[in-house]
């Protein structure tokens, strides 16, 4: 079997798959992050005794420009006021942390929350590039969704903490969660979060292939859910949002029964340790409203990110055990074309490869019974590399082929610059 | 115990999982807040399935089965032609057993091997009426629901199918598993929109809650052979231990306080399906 080589491989479909679990309230201290002086209003009987933090150091030197941006935002301090009218029987930790992998967890075993640098990198690295959407904003992306991952996790932990009891399956409970906390804000901040979620649901988890016997949902399952509850609950605020998507009438027919199921279930395993005071003092603050100086930074990443797109590959042919060598550059070393090889393409299905910088990417795939998609030796559009069919191969393109590699010419994919997803369709 | 009209066919081992050992069941006592209807359909082509049901008094043992809960109000179990394998409950109303799943299920296992086919019949069709009855139970006791329905249901079933020894557990979960993994059916788009969730997402929580409830009788989902992997993948199974004592947990919590403790052990001695019954 094919090993995918380390350059490139990118975070599963679903990054919030894992432990990932929080504290409901996480929302208000997420917004928090990205507006400082609003966090200095909060009041002062909203500082928690029992939750901790720590933003642990970067091994590698490119995130710590985004630690010391989150210590500006005061992430975790404000998530911890946002903590506070939950009587939680545990101390409970946040920190951020280098993880090596993408994600956001909630580790029941130790009562800690971890937010990877990772996972708030690829937010900002998929969030919408200028005019490629009017439906989302890139402040809904990066804002709005990791708010929502950190609700969804704080779902895991109530969970877990107050021994609820979990009749479904506790990763839709947990989306759940996310969804309903939201909704009791503010309309922007409801709509924040709703749309944020459903952006990284549809355009990130739900573009691999499905994975039904993990305990996760499909990305369209989660997606789906999510514009439920929320146009369930607040008809009249998402029903644009709700008519621009594909929602089936009869699945929407019943989503006011689907957000009363979730509010009773809260009401009757979550309210009772929820201090009522403390809890209207934190609705009552304008959490995600950002300052002018926190929409420049935030203006200034989405322009960073704007020579960045995702690349997907779905193999719609008849042919089987595709595999996939690209050529491309790395966000992370924008300078040096890099030719790997080989990423499987499930047969009728997609894999989600990765983030690529630049407006370029060469791709050459080959499969079952001597099946090869490239451009022909005559098309200077192309570009002539060298892959290994036995094996995995990484390295900078151009190098002169090695024992046990041949030259083929890759084929070449322009990307337009309102491109944020590119999904290669081999047919 | 062979069925009253000594045939092998899937509708009669269906109702043989139920009506096997009527001497025992017929001591138990029919639960008085489970009203049933057999619904008389209007396709003609499911009134053998209409007949048979009715009587091999399918209904009238689930109304036994269900003794021990002691609920609110009336909850009404029906079998009825639908137009479609399942209907989604609504609040207050009945829950339905599908002519046409009931078709499905015989369909299946008519493709299956013969010697296996009784047992599949048996187990699927026990799942769709555990299923459904979980969705009214859960409504009629008010219990609060975290997930979707739909999940809450399968996994309350799935729970429900351990109690009753190893063999019947086997059996049922079996046969649930052969239903859900025929299933043709292709999901893309907005189809994962729907309140039910796939087959087989269904077909791997039905098996995590089998393993994790009882690992020793399902070892064979989590062992390798032949060179392939394991039916449930390692990174599902891992978890299906927590899984399990979270619906536990929350059945115990929740329904647990609505059950005669007494009758629940008259019903969980009572040999529900013989191993006759499926020859």
């Amino acid at each position: 079997m094919r090993v995918v080589p380390a350059a490139f491989r990118q975070p599963q479909s679903d990054a919030v798959r894992s432990t990932v679990r929080v504290v409901t309230l996480a929302l208000v201290a997420l917004v928090a992050a990205w507006c400082g002086p609003v966090a200095a209003q909060a009041p002062a009987e909203l500082v928690s005794g029992t939750v901790s933090y720590a933003y642990l150091p970067p091994k590698s030197p490119k995130y710590v420009p985004m630690v010391e941006r989150l210590k500006a935002f005061r992430i975790l301090e404000q998530l911890s006021e946002f903590l506070a009218p939950l009587r939680l029987p545990h101390k409970l930790t946040l920190t951020t942390k280098e993880c090596g992998f993408v994600n956001a967890y909630y580790a029941p075993s130790r009562w800690v929350i971890e937010v990877c640098y990772e996972f708030v990198e690829t937010l900002e690295r998929i969030g919408p590039k200028q005019g490629e959407t009017s439906e989302f904003t890139y402040e809904e992306v990066v804002v709005g969704a990791l708010v929502g991952v950190l609700l969804h996790e704080g779902g895991h932990s109530v969970f877990d903490m107050l021994d609820v009891p979990v009749f479904g399956r506790e990763e839709d409970a947990a989306d759940e969660m996310s969804t309903f906390i939201a909704m009791q804000f503010s309309k922007d901040v409801a709509l924040s979060i709703v749309k944020g979620y459903a952006y990284i649901t549809k355009s990130w988890f739900g573009v691999s292939v499905p994975i039904y016997s993990d305990e996760h949902g499909t990305g369209l399952q989660r997606y789906y859910n999510t514009l439920c509850i929320a146009y369930g609950g607040a008809p009249d605020l998402f029903k644009d949002f709700v008519a621009k998507s594909d929602l089936p009438k009869e699945r929407a027919a019943n989503c006011p029964n689907e957000y009363q199921q979730i509010k009773r279930a809260f009401e009757k395993t979550i309210l009772p340790f929820v201090d009522q005071e403390k809890l209207k003092k934190v609705q009552a603050t304008p959490w995600l409203q950002l300052t002018p100086t926190q929409a420049a930074a935030l203006k200034q990443q989405q322009q960073a990110q704007q020579q960045t797109f995702t690349f997907s590959v779905c193999n719609m042919s008849k042919v089987s055990n595709v595999s996939v060598a690209l050529m491309g550059k790395s966000p992370n070393d924008p300078n040096t074309w890099r030719v790997v090889g080989w990423f499987e393409i499930p047969d009728s299905g997609c894999n989600y490869i990765g983030s690529f910088y630049g407006d370029k990417i060469y791709w050459y795939a080959e499969g079952s019974n001597k099946a090869v998609w490239r451009a022909a030796e005559t098309d200077r559009t192309g570009s002539k590399q060298c892959i290994d069919h036995a094996k995995a191969f990484e390295e900078v393109g151009g190098t002169k082929c090695s024992a046990g590699q041949v030259q083929v010419n890759f084929r070449l994919r322009t990307i337009s610059p309102a491109d944020v997803g590119v999904t290669l369709r081999l047919n | 115990m062979k069925c009253l009209d000594g045939k092998a066919t899937g509708v009669c081992v269906a109702i043989g999982v139920l009506c096997s050992a009527t001497l025992s069941v017929a001591q138990i006592p029919a639960n008085p807040r489970v009203e049933i209807v057999y619904v008389q359909p209007s396709n003609r082509a499911f009134q053998p399935i209409y007949d048979r049901l009715k009587k091999r008094q399918v209904l009238e043992e689930v109304q036994r089965f269900l003794a021990p809960l002691k609920l609110p109000r009336k909850l009404t179990v029906k079998l009825d032609q639908c137009g479609a394998q399942q209907v989604q409950h609504v609040s207050q109303g009945p829950v339905t057993i599908c002519y046409e799943l009931v078709d499905q299920i015989e369909k299946v296992g008519a493709k299956i091997d013969p010697a296996a086919r009784p047992g599949v019949i048996a187990g699927a069709f026990i799942q769709a009426v555990l299923y459904q009855v979980a969705q009214g139970v859960l409504d009629i006791l008010d219990v609060p629901v975290w997930g979707r329905v739909g999940d809450a249901s399968d996994r309350f079933a799935a729970l429900v199918m351990l109690k009753f020894g190893e063999e019947l557990a086997a059996r049922t979960i079996y046969g649930t598993s052969v239903f859900f993994d025929a299933s043709q059916h292709t999901w893309t788009g907005s189809a994962f929109a729907d309140a039910t969730s796939p087959e087989a997402q269904r077909y791997y929580n039905y098996l995590c809650i089998a393993y994790g409830g009882s690992p020793i009788t399902f070892n064979y989902l989590v062992t390798t052979s032949g060179g392939k992997g394991p039916i449930l993948p390692i990174e599902r199974s891992r978890r299906c231990p927590g899984e399990y004592r979270q619906v536990l947990k929350a059945f115990d919590m929740r329904i647990m306080p609505y059950v005669d403790p007494d009758l629940v052990i008259k019903v969980r001695a009572t040999p529900w399906l013989l191993p006759t019954d499926t020859k």
